[in-house]
């Protein structure tokens, strides 16, 4: 689990007026659009200050990796070393086992994982799962070049898993305000079998949920 | 993009129960606490037709449908009022009131369509999957349908134990 989160919570007098806002970023452009509007009419006051999130609210915004891999890694100690003699014996416990069906060699007692056999398996794993961490980072580094760009100061959170419970389990843990998430307009088909992050967020998140739906071509 | 004339509009979708009451007062404190407040407030309740809330036809339904839709009048003009008295504590400049007829899920689509809202405020009763497709969901269904930002405001649990006792029967 890989949270980067800066702390500090400033929130003086004027309780109500302040907004703390969750905004969700996916690669998608719905989602930096949902941003953009969000940033448009939510921060939007009266006064010019430099600095608009001190009067309104926090901006947090998170990415949810989906990580295809979703492992930890043990190093494994003398009592654990398996009978195959492998030079590498490192446990992954999965949650998404299907991933490693056909490399499963075999199976401790209690957890399903996987032996890997050659020291090139685990690198492979570790720069798939460094690309993805720089891809995530790309993305919110571009998140917040379009918050800056509209004066507004924003903080970053990466999390690991499922997007939509990642959402609402931190949405309900920094208590926040309000949710933003973009919606890619999927229509109803798509939507049941695909999953729709927006969706189970609306349904489950115990905050006000704010769905952005992507510009119209043609509308005026 | 701060012209007066230009401002963006905001739709809040109310019924008779406790939980759109108080997604309206969520956004009246974030949105509406400062005299300039970035945008134009339109609130918007729909009535539903007695036809559509007596349902089922058995003998003496024709009977019974004039009493209904008195009764369902004073009920759509307790809510406006109620959504007046609401917003007369806060700050509001610019503010319509609608009572349209009809099914609450279309209405408030057209309302948006009509007003050109940017946003579309409602309620949610915080249903589970099975009542949704039971009794139906105007938010599901304004988050899927409408054409413009929705923001699905969901009562905190003490104030649906409060509502619990006085919700007036209406379904959404």
């Amino acid at each position: 689990m890989e949270e980067s989160q800066t702390p500090v919570k400033a929130e003086g007098g004027g309780e109500d007026k302040k907004m703390k806002v969750l905004v969700a970023v996916e690669e998608s452009e719905g989602s930096l659009y949902a941003l953009s509007w969000a940033l448009d009419n939510l921060f939007t006051s009266a006064c010019d200050v430099p600095d608009k999130t001190e009067s309104l609210g926090r901006l947090v915004l998170i990415h949810a990796q989906q990580q295809p891999l979703q492992h930890f890694m043990h190093p494994v100690g003398p009592c654990m070393t398996d009978p195959h003699h492998r030079s590498f014996p490192v446990l992954f416990s999965t949650r998404e086992s299907h991933v490693y069906r056909e490399k499963q060699t075999m199976t401790k007692n209690c957890m399903s994982c996987l032996v890997a056999a050659v020291y090139a398996t685990s690198s492979v794993i570790d720069s798939v799962r460094r690309a993805q961490e720089q891809n995530s980072r790309n993305l919110l580094e571009r998140a917040t070049q379009v918050c800056r760009s509209k004066l507004v100061e924003a903080e970053m959170v990466i999390v690991d898993g499922d997007p939509k419970e990642m959402i609402c389990q931190f949405a309900e843990q920094m208590q926040a305000d309000l949710l933003v998430v973009g919606s890619r307009g999927l229509s109803k088909m798509r939507r049941a079998i695909l999953g729709s992050v927006s969706d189970y967020c609306a349904h489950h998140a115990t905050c006000p949920v704010l769905i952005v739906k992507p510009p119209k071509g043609n509308h005026p | 993009m701060a012209a007066e004339v230009g401002k963006p509009t905001m739709v809040v979708g109310i019924d008779d129960s406790e939980h759109s009451f108080y997604a309206l007062q969520w956004t009246l404190r974030r949105f509406f606490s400062v005299a300039d407040s970035a945008f134009k407030l339109v609130v918007v309740h729909s009535k539903p037709s007695p036809a559509s809330v007596v349902g089922l036809a058995g003998p003496g339904a024709a009977d019974v449908l004039p009493f209904v839709e008195s009764d369902l009048k004073k009920i759509a003009l307790l809510v406006i009022e109620r959504a007046k008295d609401l917003c007369s504590a806060f700050p509001v400049g610019d503010i319509q009131y609608e009572l349209v007829g009809g099914d609450p899920r279309n209405a408030l689509c057209d309302a948006v369509e009509k007003h050109q809202a940017e946003i579309l405020v409602v309620g949610s009763h915080g249903y589970g999957a099975i009542k949704r497709v039971v009794l139906g969901s105007v938010s599901d269904h304004c988050a899927h349908h409408a054409q413009c930002t929705v923001m699905i405001i969901y009562a905190p649990p003490k104030i649906r134990a409060r509502c619990a006792g006085i919700h007036l029967g209406k379904r959404n």
